[in-house]
């Protein structure tokens, strides 16, 4: 579904990445975990298209996507959320997911200028499949609420409802878990499983171990910038070469 | 002469409305000229709203554009230049002048917008100046070039176009309004209004989500320059010249003037603006030199209580339970607002010195000051909210206001105007360092991130 071949960014003279190869296969739970400033971030940014590589190639189902805006690889079917919340603050919890619906939407300015029907038929239908999208989220009691105000769960949540909405079949999650507790973290697991019962590709950068032996088939370790180890997520953690990366990292 | 059929067959669809519109109207028209509905400072009034919406349009979708004054030059000219030379109805000349406008800002904005905030700034008041350059030169440029035995004269370079047919009228003008308030309600609510809300609020992360970010800034490009265009050709129409100074590095300073005084929070903010912004000089005529020092000074008293404009006394955030000096900032931001809308009240009479509710103008004017001014010296803490704001910048702008207010009162500033504009001008590059949000803001704090275990 998703293959990187010999992918280098960088940034003036440092490597953020260098020489990644990495091969997500359809319908699996890829976890990438590593130490802080390895560059997972960066590499999730250039699959989604908000950084490009300085070389190498990204490929999506057989597309060359590395060189493509954000927004038409979002078409092909990759959706995200950000380490750090990137919620539109100052719109409800509800019109965050229709914004996120915007790809499905047909409705043009005119359309709803002069109140077309067809207007109409499609914002009652974009409402309620977000709405659906927050009752399964757990957070359809809040959809009034501007998202600036929710809780901190309830607004990584709400990013991995939006990230939902454009309907993707790949889905990056970047630190979905950062900031919550033991129960919500695993509530969370839940959901990404239940994106891979729905069929969806899942990159998930993590540093919690739990949760990657929760729900991940495979584990990715990058340390600056290079693929260390990948494997079985039981496998990966016992890898010498990780173990010192981790170690390494930590004095 | 296919075209002239083609003409005289849209003039007489314009005519219909019109005299539709107007015989409808009209019992109503008369009601309202009683209490100076067609006074022209109303009618200026009513212009500056539709400028103030032109640059709504833009703001909106996160671009700080100042070409919208160009684009007014690029309106008025042409449908003068239509009403005059070419005969056409005044709707027709109105629409034209739109067309021209939105063409032009086309090639403009495809290379333009790719540049953010004061860069952006920076490009468009270049716009502005070309536009300028272009309209004192096309004659000489025109004749040169098509035809040396006998002078081309569109636009009558410097010494502009004189003698048009006042046209315009009050009507005209509410009825413009109306239709554009509607269609902006109704863009707020659509896919397209909330597109470019997301693009203002998360550019990138629109784009993630699927929002081709180029098309929708281009949109708003040209749709702002349109309503410019048009209320450049209603101002043309409501003044008997026009000349290419109307249109300079003045006017696209005093448009966003209008964005930042009402607000942005709602569509009706940069209205609300606009038309405070040509009642309230008008309104402190009497005080001649010190006119517009004084409305400079309550611009700034609305950027240091009411950051988010006029409008943020309606919304929600804006009276929810606050720090301890909130109570005090509110009370400031309301004297200043009542004191703006005040003086927006009676249509007639503008610029003399009558009384409401037994008070002078000018103890209104002191008591709105002297709340702000007591209270920012008491308060010693941030005055805006939005959190952009930081102490020192909020104690230069106070100090820049007292120091105004009172150069202003013992007679420093003598020429009329230039008080104004250099206040205008500070407000500008507040903007555009980002010390003054020119989205709109709410007051909520937002949650502490990567606290690690804070939760729910
Ligand atoms: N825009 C940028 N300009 C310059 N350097 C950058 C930029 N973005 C990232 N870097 C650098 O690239 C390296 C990788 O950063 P990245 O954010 O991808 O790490 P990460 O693995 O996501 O770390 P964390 O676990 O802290 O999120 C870091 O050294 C960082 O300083
Ligand atoms: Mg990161």
């Amino acid at each position: 579904m998703l293959e990187l071949h010999h992918v280098s960014r960088e940034f003036g003279g440092l490597a953020a990445l260098c020489q990644v190869k990495m091969v997500v296969p359809q319908g699996k739970v890829v976890g990438l975990i590593g130490p802080n400033g390895a560059g997972k971030t960066t590499l999730l940014n250039c699959i989604s298209g908000l950084d490009s590589p300085t070389s190498g190639e990204i490929i999506f189902d057989g597309t060359p996507i590395h060189s493509r805006s954000p927004h038409r690889i979002t078409a092909l079917g990759v959706s995200r959320t950000y380490q750090n919340i990137r919620l539109f603050k100052e719109m409800t919890t509800l019109e965050n997911v229709i914004v996120g619906q915007h790809i499905h939407g047909r409705s043009t300015l005119l359309h709803s200028m002069f109140v077309w029907p067809y207007h109409w038929r499609e914002e009652s239908r974009l409402k309620k499949d977000a709405l659906a999208l927050l009752e399964r989220f757990n957070i359809g009691s809040v959809a009034h609420v501007h998202a600036g105000t929710l809780s901190y769960g309830d607004q990584r949540r709400l990013e991995m409802a939006r990230a939902l909405a454009t309907r993707p079949r790949l889905v990056l999650l970047d630190e979905p878990t950062a900031g919550m507790n033991a129960v919500e973290t695993h509530q969370l697991g839940e959901q990404i499983l239940r994106m891979h019962a729905d069929g969806i590709t899942v990159v998930v950068v993590e540093h919690d171990m739990a949760l990657i032996g929760q729900v991940c088939d495979e584990v990715y370790v990058l340390n600056f910038g290079e693929m260390i180890a990948n494997g079985a997520p039981q496998a990966v953690k016992q890898d010498p070469k990780v173990i010192e990366a981790y170690l390494g990292h930590e004095d | 002469m296919r075209v002239a059929i083609v003409i005289d067959i849209i003039n007489a669809i314009f005519e219909f409305i019109f005299n539709v519109l107007n015989g409808a109207l009209d019992p109503i028209l008369t009601q309202l000229a009683e209490i100076g509905f067609r006074e022209p400072v109303v009618q200026f009034m009513l212009i500056n709203a539709i400028l103030g919406l032109s640059i709504y349009m833009t703001l909106n979708c996160g671009l700080f554009s100042l070409a919208n004054a160009g684009f007014m030059a690029v309106g008025a000219y042409v449908s003068v230049i239509l009403t005059q030379k070419y005969d056409a109805e005044f709707g027709l000349s109105l629409l034209g002048g739109a067309l021209a406008a939105g063409l032009v800002a086309i090639p403009i904005g495809l290379p333009v917008l790719r540049l953010r905030s004061v860069y952006l700034a920076i490009a468009t008041i270049g716009f502005g100046e070309i536009v300028r350059i272009v309209v004192l030169n096309v004659d000489t440029i025109a004749t040169d070039l098509f035809n040396p035995d006998e002078p081309i004269e569109l636009t009558f370079g410097a010494r502009g176009i004189s003698r048009i047919p006042k046209l315009t009228e009050t009507a005209h003008l509410v009825f413009f309004l109306i239709l554009m308030g509607y269609l902006l309600y109704r863009m707020q609510r659509s896919r397209f209004g909330r597109a470019m809300t997301a693009i203002r609020q998360d550019e990138k992360v629109a784009t993630t989500l699927g929002i081709n970010v180029v098309y929708y800034k281009n949109m708003a490009f040209i749709l702002g320059a349109m309503i410019a265009g048009v209320a450049g050709g209603f101002s043309g129409h409501a003044t008997r010249i026009i000349t290419p100074k109307d249109y300079g590095f003045d006017k696209a300073v005093d448009i966003l003037a209008y964005a930042v005084l009402g607000g942005l929070g709602h569509w009706s903010g940069p209205i609300i603006g606009g038309m405070a912004l040509k009642a309230i000089p008008e309104r402190l005529r009497y005080l001649n030199e010190y006119t517009g020092a004084l409305t400079g000074a309550v611009l700034l008293l609305i950027i240091i209580y009411l950051p988010s404009g006029l409008v943020s006394l309606g919304q929600p955030s804006f009276w929810r339970r606050g720090g301890r000096f909130e109570g005090a900032r509110r009370l400031a931001g309301i004297g200043v607002a009542l004191i703006v809308l005040t003086n927006m009240l009676p249509l007639r009479n503008l610029g003399s010195d009558e009384v409401l509710l037994g008070l002078e103008y000018w103890h209104l004017w002191g008591l709105g000051a002297g709340v702000g001014l007591i209270y920012w010296i008491t308060s010693r803490q941030p005055a805006s909210t939005g959190g952009r704001f930081s102490l020192p910048m909020s104690a230069v702008t106070g100090l820049l206001a007292l120091g105004l207010i009172i150069a202003g009162l013992i007679g420093r500033i003598d020429q009329p105007g230039d008080g104004y504009y250099v206040l205008v001008f500070g407000l500008l590059l507040a903007t555009a360092a980002g010390v003054i949000p020119y989205a709109p803001q709410h007051t909520e704090t937002p949650p502490a991130e990567q606290v690690e275990g804070s939760h729910a």
